[in-house]
């Protein structure tokens, strides 16, 4: 891999940066210096020289004047005490005066044994125009190693600073060429890199790590460049076909792109079909002549071999294969042949077949993305299968659909058509009731009417037997109206035809409404009826005045009926919440256990009930829950009643029926 | 002189108990048995009281007092609906068209004759 080449590769540099930058260090500063210690030098050397043959001139030439005639007519004597004054000087090591033949005349002490390091200064001495000897002054050259050390420390401080400030102007010299702006090229182009721009190169910056760094920088780009045009026609294909869900569309795709993006000279696809017959679905690039010579089974047999491999088969070298196979491929000019299985998991789809006439196409890495390609075409081949399926049951599901759904258009119907006589028979129904109630009421009416009048002895008084006979008729009479119009109230309230006319209502007024109309009865039997004064005064309730009237009448009439005279009726409001709670309660027999769960259903009397020939028809408890549920409220009944006390009965007495309904405040 | 009722009813047990009713109370009765004639009756005879059965063959009982209550000579008379069409809807499409009171059948004798005595005092 590219990254792991980058880190293990050591370089090969011949000139470091460090080599680099101490060569020119050296180059530069190591001259400098010697050639500012060696002008130092001279120059210090040429001073003091200067200084000193300066002075020796002078002696000499004093002694010159001094001596020209002492060397002719010798006063030797003087000479020597300036000989010896001149030897005073610490700088002069031996003096010595010669005469024209080197004949030694006067000489001072010699101050060293050797005068190899010291300076000799000769000067002739004339006398009138004559050469008359010569003056040879050797001076000390110590003082010229002492001027030169005092100055070499000065010289030496002068030469690191200089050199520091001569460094500091080489690295940025240098590092100014040799680096940042290498460095600053390198950056550049990263920049540009990160940017998008990989077609983006390093120019080469030389030899060093730098270079180096260059030349990887290059590389890399270069490797992430294919990577990404790899990548992008991977995707760029991937996306043509992922968009496709029609298997054939797809394929077409597929096989211009094997020839346009991925330079395959020709391609072909086989698929597994449903049977598991493996088959050329479609090529392209193929010559006629190719196809008319059995080339496709031959392709076939190559791609079945991949297919049984699960992997994918490259071929490159046709001559080592049969000779049959090599010649058609040669003929075909095909230098490269691959097959690449589509596969999804063990789920073998089919194989991809791209061949190229260039020996050198396909290297591993075309391979590796062809592979990558393979793995998506194969997930957009079996998605296009399975929407093929899909839209296979689809369709068949429509058609299942059209199919049900015309029977159900047909049931539909007959269910409309059945629901029309349906409503026509409850609209019968109701109107039957109607008038079956209204032609049963009319001769009721003479009935009732006359029986009535019978009964009270008009127009002439009957016998007790007559009479008693008259009443039974009478009564039955009145059951019958009453049958009649509970029956009608029933089936209008099934049909839906009782529609409640809300107002807030004072339970209270009504309830007294309900006990005037009773009154007659309630007197008959001496009952006492209590009407129990609500804890707090009663909200209104918004109910139907006439319906409610009916509740109370029915619970009411019933505590009446069923209890024996002088029995006890009492009457409570509770509010409880969202609900106000109306209690009938007396202290009658009640109603046993075998009774209780049908009480409310229609016709049902307790067989007590019509053992004591209590007028009923069964429907009044029926309507009343009807009409309460209607309300938006419940009705129960409780048998015996639990808590007597309450009512100052003792707990002893007859079991009695409490008979509780509730209406909704609001 | 006794003040006169007009008994419209095509039911003939109703007008037999409601007749013996009203003379035993000292009024005067006429009768009718279908909404035609009842209507020409009343023309006719100017009754104090008319009582209306609601269905009945040819006109009924609405129809009639709707034209009792256009003629001029006897939309003053009251009109007391007498049905067996007990419902409330029945009741407020009587009383609109102009009748006085609305009884449903049957009826106890009582209740019917107090009703013709409150208004006839
Ligand atoms: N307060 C009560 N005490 C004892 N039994 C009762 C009481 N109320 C109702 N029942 C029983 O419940 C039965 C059903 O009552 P419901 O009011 O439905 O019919 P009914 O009173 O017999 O006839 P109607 O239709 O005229 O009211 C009655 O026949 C009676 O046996
Ligand atoms: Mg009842």
């Amino acid at each position: 891999m590219p990254n792991e080449k980058i880190i293990n590769f050591r370089p090969k540099i011949k000139f470091t940066l460090g080599f680099k930058f101490v060569a020119a260090l050296m180059v530069v500063l190591i001259p400098l210096m010697l050639l500012i210690g060696f002008i130092i030098i001279k120059q210090v050397k040429q001073v003091v020289t200067d200084d000193i043959s300066k002075k020796s001139k002078n002696y000499a030439s004093f002694l010159a004047k001094v001596s020209r005639q002492g060397i002719k007519e010798a006063d030797v004597a003087i000479l020597k005490r300036y000989v010896q004054e001149i030897s005073g000087d610490k700088d002069v090591l031996y003096i010595l005066l010669v005469d024209t033949k080197n004949k030694p005349i006067i000489h001072s002490e010699k101050k060293a044994d050797n005068f190899n390091s010291a300076l000799e200064v000769q000067i002739p001495i004339f006398y009138k125009s004559e050469r008359t000897g010569t003056i040879k002054i050797w001076y000390s050259l110590s003082r010229v190693a002492e001027e030169l050390t005092t100055n070499v420390q000065q010289v030496l401080f002068l030469v690191v600073v200089l050199g520091i400030i001569l460094l500091g102007l080489v690295m940025f010299v240098v590092s100014e060429q040799m680096i940042f702006n290498r460095i600053g090229k390198l950056l550049k182009a990263m920049r540009r890199v990160q940017k998008g721009d990989l077609s983006t190169r390093v120019e080469k910056l030389g030899n060093d790590e730098l270079g180096y760094l260059a030349g990887q920088f290059n590389q890399m780009v270069t490797q992430v460049e294919e990577n990404q045009q790899q990548l992008t026609l991977l995707f760029e294909m991937s996306r043509a076909v992922t968009a496709a869900l029609d298997i054939t569309l797809i394929m077409d795709l597929v096989l211009e792109m094997s020839v346009e993006k991925l330079q395959g000279t020709s391609c072909s696809i086989f698929l597994v079909g449903d049977s598991g017959l493996f088959k050329m679905r479609g090529a392209r690039g193929l010559s006629t002549s190719f196809v008319n010579a059995n080339g496709i089974a031959l392709l076939e047999d190559m791609a079945q071999k991949a297919l049984l491999y699960n992997e994918p088969l490259v071929i490159r070298d046709f001559n080592l294969s049969p000779g049959n196979l090599s010649a058609l491929l040669i003929q075909e000019q095909i230098a490269v042949m691959v097959n690449i299985p589509l596969l999804i998991g063990d789920r073998k789809l089919g194989v991809l077949n791209i061949n190229s006439h260039n020996p050198e196409a396909f290297p591993p890495e075309r391979v590796e993305l062809l592979m990558a390609f393979a793995r998506q075409l194969a997930v957009v081949l079996q998605n296009a299968q399975l929407y093929e399926q899909t839209q296979q049951f689809s369709k068949e599901l429509e058609e299942k659909i059209n199919i049900a759904t015309g029977n159900l258009a047909r049931a539909n119907e007959r269910l409309k058509l059945a629901n029309e006589k349906l409503v026509e028979l409850s609209q019968a129904k109701s109107d039957f009731i109607a008038i079956v109630s209204h032609e049963l009421r009319s001769p009721l009416t003479s009935i009732l009417g006359f029986t009535d009048l019978l009964v009270q002895g008009e127009p002439g008084a009957l016998n007790a037997t007559q009479k008693d006979f008259m009443e039974i008729i009478n009564q039955n009479t009145r059951r019958l109206i009453d049958l009649i119009n509970n029956l009608l109230n029933l089936s209008k309230i099934e049909a839906g035809k009782v529609e409640l006319k809300k107002t807030p209502l004072d339970l209270e007024k009504t309830l007294h409404g309900v006990l005037h109309n009773l009154r007659l009865t309630i007197t008959e039997k001496k009952l006492n009826i209590r009407v129990l004064p609500p804890a707090e005064p009663l909200a209104l309730v918004p109910a139907d005045e006439n319906q409610l009237t009916a509740i109370l009448l029915n619970l009411l009439t019933n505590a009446i009926k069923y209890i024996p005279a002088q029995g006890e009726v009492v009457i409570n409001f509770k509010d409880a919440g969202k609900f106000i709670e109306i209690q009938v309660i007396d202290n009658g027999d009640g109603i046993e256990d075998k009774d209780l769960p049908h009480i409310f259903d229609r016709f049902y009397r307790s067989a007590k009930a019509k053992a004591e020939h209590v007028i009923g028809t069964g429907l009044g408890l029926a309507i009343s829950k009807l009409l309460v549920e209607m309300h938006g409220g419940k009705i129960w009944v409780e048998s015996p009643v639990s808590d007597k006390e309450v009512f100052n009965w003792d707990k002893r007495d007859r079991n009695g029926a409490k008979f509780t309904f509730t209406l909704p405040k609001n | 002189m006794s003040k006169k009722v007009l008994i419209v009813d095509d039911e003939p047990g109703v007008v037999k108990m409601v007749k013996y009713l009203l003379e035993k109370n000292s009024f005067a009765v006429v009768s009718a048995n279908e909404g035609e004639e009842g209507v020409k009756l009343a023309i006719q005879e100017k009754p104090d009281l008319i009582l209306m059965d609601i269905m009945m063959p040819l006109i009924d009982g609405n129809e009639a007092t709707r034209r009792l209550k256009e003629n001029e000579v006897t939309k003053q008379i009251p009109v007391i609906m007498l049905s067996a069409l007990g419902q409330e809807g029945d009741v407020a499409k009587s009383l609109e068209l102009g009748a006085m009171d609305y009884i449903v059948k049957p009826f106890h004798p009582q209740e019917l004759m107090d009703r013709v005595k409150k208004i006839l005092g």
